[in-house]
């Protein structure tokens, strides 16, 4: 949920504004992140309309509900017409006030924080996400196991650290998606007589290095970001798992 | 809703299909796979029960805000122990993350910490207790050492490599 307020400066901890002809800025905070983007007020800020233009502009970043100290009665229906929820009576810093507002529904009573249920309930949700890979993987570890013999394993992973290393790094790159689904596979592959040279490399490469969302990362960070990155966690793998292997032998 | 939980249901019902004509074609062996997949989710239950204790407590004390918050800011030691700390205690897919990942690169973060955020998400706090189960104490504190000076160290080679976009 994005949240605009018209502040005094472009900053989460800046004033709200206390109208919108002296502000000087909205921040539009990203309510779930608290990241924030900045509407700028014009120069000619006096001029009819230009508010609205401000609000059009936060409206098309994706903002859907205004919080401000005061607000014109003409300019809160047009708000209201545009589809935003318009809260008044804000206070303190932009942060405050967007924090304050997620803390109570618009027009209703304050809600009491429940963080104990809420952090069950978000544990819950995140657990019932997981299980359905989860119970995916491990139906297809029992096929791996039975149908995939030690012999073709071996074929592949052959017993050498660094060549077994290499082959769990290539693995662990390919696939992706939850990492407790590569301890299960990771364990199925040692239960199969997979060295744990391999298996160490697909655990550090399956979180590290991603194929699948090479391109998401491309588009978010830029080309030479991703491909340094995945090329580096690739590489880095290898001494990784021998070293893994190597130390945790030793101390055990 | 209903997609989200028959997008979630796809995967499993399509191994669970795979199994139905194993078991027409290879019956013994399909039983086999079943039971061997049976006895791994039981041994599975009480580590992840142990997780979900783990991410209750993350949940109780960690919220997406602060671990925005961790990243871009501080210099120095600050500033990698802090990228490092929002790589570790961030949850849920990678994509939820590219967008803030994206905006903080565009207000200024350094390549160096949105490397080192993204290499520690390979540590995974609440998971721990099952990688302790299947590879040992040992094996799990030494890869997660590791995965931390190897998030560190591909973070320095990036940070090398690319320019950081100043925000405007």
């Amino acid at each position: 949920m994005k949240i605009a307020v018209p502040a005094v400066e472009a900053d989460l901890d800046a004033e709200v504004a206390g109208t919108m002809s002296t502000c000087r800025c909205l921040v539009v905070v990203d309510a779930g992140t608290m990241t924030f983007e900045v509407v700028r007020a014009p120069s000619e800020w006096g001029r009819a309309g230009l508010g609205v233009q401000m609000v059009s502009r936060a409206l098309s970043l994706g903002a859907m509900v205004f919080l401000t100290r005061h607000l014109s009665p003409r300019l809160a229906e047009t708000l209201r017409a545009n589809g935003f929820a318009v809260v008044t009576g804000a206070e303190g810093t932009v942060r405050e006030a967007v924090e304050r507002y997620l803390r109570q529904p618009p027009g209703g009573e304050p809600q009491r924080p429940r963080p104990v249920l809420d952090a069950l309930a978000k544990s819950l949700r995140q657990l019932t996400t997981m299980v359905p890979t989860i119970l995916g993987v491990v139906l297809l570890v029992g096929l791996f196991k039975s149908f995939i013999s030690r012999q073709t394993l071996a074929v592949v992973f052959s017993g050498v650290p660094s060549t077994d290393a290499v082959w769990g790094a290539c693995f662990g790159s390919i696939l992706a998606g939850h990492p407790v689904n590569s301890y299960v596979i990771g364990r199925a592959l040692q239960d199969g007589g997979v060295s744990l040279f391999a298996v160490a490399a697909v655990l550090y490469t399956w979180v590290s290095v991603g194929l699948v969302q090479l391109p998401a990362e491309v588009s978010a960070l830029g080309a030479r970001f991703a491909l340094t990155r995945n090329a580096m966690a690739f590489a880095l793998a290898i001494p990784v798992a021998l070293v893994t292997v190597l130390l945790a032998g030793w101390l055990s | 809703m209903w997609r989200t939980v028959l997008r979630r249901a796809a995967f499993p019902a399509s191994v669970a299909a795979l199994y139905l004509v194993l078991a027409c074609l290879r019956p013994g062996q399909a039983a086999h796979a079943l039971r061997s997949s049976g006895h791994t989710l039981a041994q599975l239950a009480i580590p992840l029960c142990i997780a979900l204790t783990v991410m209750f407590v993350l949940n109780l004390f960690v919220r997406p805000a602060h671990i925005s918050r961790f990243l871009g800011k501080g210099a120095g030691l600050r500033g990698i122990a802090l990228s490092s700390a929002a790589g570790i205690l961030s949850m849920g897919p990678i994509y939820a993350w590219y967008p803030l990942l994206k905006d903080l690169r565009e207000k200024g973060a350094s390549a160096f910490h949105l490397a080192n955020f993204l290499g520690n998400r390979a540590v995974k706090p609440f998971l721990l207790p099952v990688m302790v189960f299947y590879f040992g104490w040992a094996f799990t504190v030494v890869l997660n050492v590791l995965i931390v000076l190897g998030a560190l160290a591909t973070a320095a080679g990036v940070s090398l490599v690319v320019r950081t976009n100043r925000a405007v």
